[in-house]
């Protein structure tokens, strides 16, 4: 007897839903945000895996720090003697400057700027899709990290933390090509958007006036505009600058200031509201 | 189980911390799990395990869950017109057919990719597609090794 249904149609079908299933997986989670518990799981059933994973990179960093040599640490720790002085003669000034603003800001009747809080973490894992530049940080929930906080480096901001997990946290970072950022241009308060395009080394300023007061050297703040990242926080260099005949808006490429190809430690601002 | 030590072995590759700079040279190595299977296991293999498979690989790249599914299922479905007959050739024709096997899979990760507002570019997985394609003599024999090794060890317990 013939079969009701041909092997090739049967297979047909399972592609059909296969393909109707992860269709709508992609939805529920880019849109919805309803996999996270799902990812959460998977994300925790994956650490043993990704610790194997980074176990020789972390071995060669071992070996590469256990065989330095005597005169190689001591121009280090003279290194970091110099810089502790300079850091100790900025902070006196810092604080002359502090005291100094709090007193204009009570003259006029402002409220105080609150200390940003933060949180020290490391950068455990890098996503290795060359298209997604996102990495996994130490801390997650139990330490109070929340989605949409946003992450720093010593030279400026990195990203903004996107899925959280008990002990961990996803980041990501502002050269990903889905991140914008609402900037202002430091010396002349010229505000935009800078949105990254998939380079580590680049940021791209959209939809700004050819006219609009901005130079090659230029440092890119973020504007606290739309509440995501509090004001004032250094993101680039502005590093190309280039009018399009017959367009309207120049073409504004700059650099980030943190070496997001190298991060190692981050701290996490746990205010996300502009002040 | 079987099926569990080669993912395992896939996801610890996945996972490895490349360079950042030569990140479109390294092979996938979710699609080499996929066309083992799909060639050398059609037999114990299912568009299920496939999907299944694909929810850690999303999880580890970032991409959103699904991604994988939808690339790994439509690799699937191709290997089992033609896979079974490529296991009997040797290993340079297999990565003949292959390659553009892989080429289809990466053309509609490209178009996937754009459609979750992505900036990709094709050059970067036209060149991963022929990395992995390349990777696939080596992954063929060292997933046959683990997969002997994890039958047997079964079979033994």
């Amino acid at each position: 007897m013939r079969p009701l249904f041909s092997q090739s149609s049967v297979a047909a079908v399972r592609l059909i839903i296969a393909l109707v299933t992860a269709f709508a997986m992609m939805v529920l989670d880019v849109r919805v945000g309803a996999l996270n518990d799902v990812r959460l799981v998977v994300k925790t059933l994956l650490v043993p895996i990704e610790a194997i994973a980074s176990a020789p990179v972390g071995m060669f960093d071992w070996a590469q720090e256990v065989t330095r040599s005597r005169s190689s640490l001591e121009l280090d720790r003279e290194q970091l003697q110099l810089e502790n002085e300079r850091l100790r003669i900025e902070q006196l000034e810092l604080q002359s400057l502090q005291a100094e603003n709090a007193e204009l800001r009570r003259l006029l009747d402002v409220s105080q700027r609150q200390p940003a809080r933060l949180l020290q973490g490391q950068v455990q894992s890098i996503s290795t899709d060359p298209f997604i530049h996102q990495v996994t940080i130490s801390r997650g929930s139990n330490a109070g990290v929340e989605e949409g906080f946003p992450v720093l480096s010593a030279e400026g901001l990195v990203g903004q933390v996107i899925a959280v997990y008990p002990h961990a946290a996803d980041v990501l970072l502002i050269s990903d090509g889905r991140h914008q950022i609402p900037i202002q241009v430091q010396r002349s308060r010229i505000r935009g958007i800078a949105r990254g395009i998939g380079r580590w080394d680049q940021l791209e300023m959209v939809n700004l006036p050819e006219t609009a007061d901005i130079q090659v050297g230029d440092i890119l703040e973020t504007s606290g505009l739309g509440g995501r990242y509090p004001q004032g926080i250094p993101v680039a260099r502005v590093t190309g600058v280039t009018q399009l005949s017959g367009q309207p808006f120049a073409r504004v490429i700059a650099e980030p200031l943190s070496a997001l190809n190298r991060l190692n430690l981050v701290m996490i601002s746990l205010d996300s509201e502009a002040p | 189980m079987s099926f569990v030590a080669t993912l395992i072995l896939t996801l610890i590759l996945t996972a490895v911390p490349w360079p950042l700079a030569g990140l479109g040279v390294v092979p996938h190595w979710g699609f080499l799990l996929i066309a083992w299977w799909g060639i050398a296991r059609h037999y114990q293999f299912s568009m299920i395990l496939a999907f299944l498979a694909s929810i850690p690989v999303d999880v580890i790249y970032g991409t959103p869950l699904g991604f994988h599914a939808l690339l790994f299922s439509v690799m699937t479905h191709l290997l089992t017109l033609f896979g079974t007959r490529v296991w009997q050739v040797n290993w340079l024709r297999q990565m003949v057919v292959i390659f553009p096997v892989l080429l289809v899979m990466m053309s509609l990760s490209y178009w996937a990719r754009v459609l979750l507002g992505q900036d990709a570019h094709y050059g970067v997985l036209f060149l991963q597609s022929v990395t992995t394609a390349v990777a696939w003599p080596v992954m063929r024999s060292l997933y046959d090794w683990v997969y002997d090794h994890s039958h047997h060890q079964a079979e033994g317990t």
